[in-house]
């Protein structure tokens, strides 16, 4: 019953330690990622040893993409601390982790290839090679 | 005051030293050491939100230092 209670307070976002820590990360974001994220719900963050930009998108997995040379987010990224942490939590030690030891969570995540949208051109060539 | 903050399920615990007085920097640095024998990463944060610096060591002038569990991939 208790497990239930807390899941369900859990998913309403109403626990307390979901209170104190999305508290925590609004404390510890820039006046600019402060902004990303209340008006679209991610933030955005430069690697402390690369320089690469990532984006941490609200959720507890699979929540951070990363960006590419030509300005093209070309990868989703999965890590998260150990343990089980609230919401703000996860996002904080996220920014943390990519601005202060970049490599060390990029050896433990693991990075996956984001689906690229279906190339326009191959479906206007399908429309125009026919009479 | 400075502040030691560990992420546990709570959200975070704090933890206050003065770093002038020798027995309360003695205890911070004895909980620095264990927490980072748990895996856990010590950053200073930096000043509104800006990088932070990553902590081998125990550095009593740290204004807050924020202790972030092991990662591990998803």
């Amino acid at each position: 019953m208790e497990g239930l209670l807390r899941l369900l307070l859990r998913s309403l976002r109403l626990h307390p330690a979901h209170e104190r820590s999305m508290r925590l990360l609004r404390a510890n974001l820039t006046p600019c990622q402060l902004q990303q994220f209340e008006t679209c719900g991610y933030f955005d963050v430069v690697g402390g040893e690369t320089g690469r930009v990532y984006r941490i998108h609200r959720g507890e997995a699979r929540n951070i993409d990363e960006r590419d040379g030509t300005d093209a987010w070309t990868y989703t990224w999965c890590f998260l601390p150990t343990g089980r942490l609230a919401e703000g939590d996860i996002l904080l030690a996220q920014k943390v982790a990519l601005e202060s030891f970049e490599l060390e969570a990029r050896a433990v995540g693991i990075r996956t290839s984001k689906p690229q949208r279906p190339n326009s051109s191959f479906y206007d060539f399908g429309r125009t090679s026919r009479p | 005051m400075h502040t030691q903050i560990v992420m546990d399920h709570n959200g975070d615990s704090r933890h206050e030293f003065d770093p002038d007085d020798v027995v309360s920097c003695a205890s911070a640095e004895g909980r620095f050491c264990d927490l980072n024998a748990e895996g856990f990463r010590a950053v200073a944060l930096g000043r509104n939100g800006e990088p932070g610096r990553l902590l081998r060591y125990f550095d009593p002038s740290v204004r807050e230092t924020l202790f972030v569990p092991q990662l591990e991939g998803g």
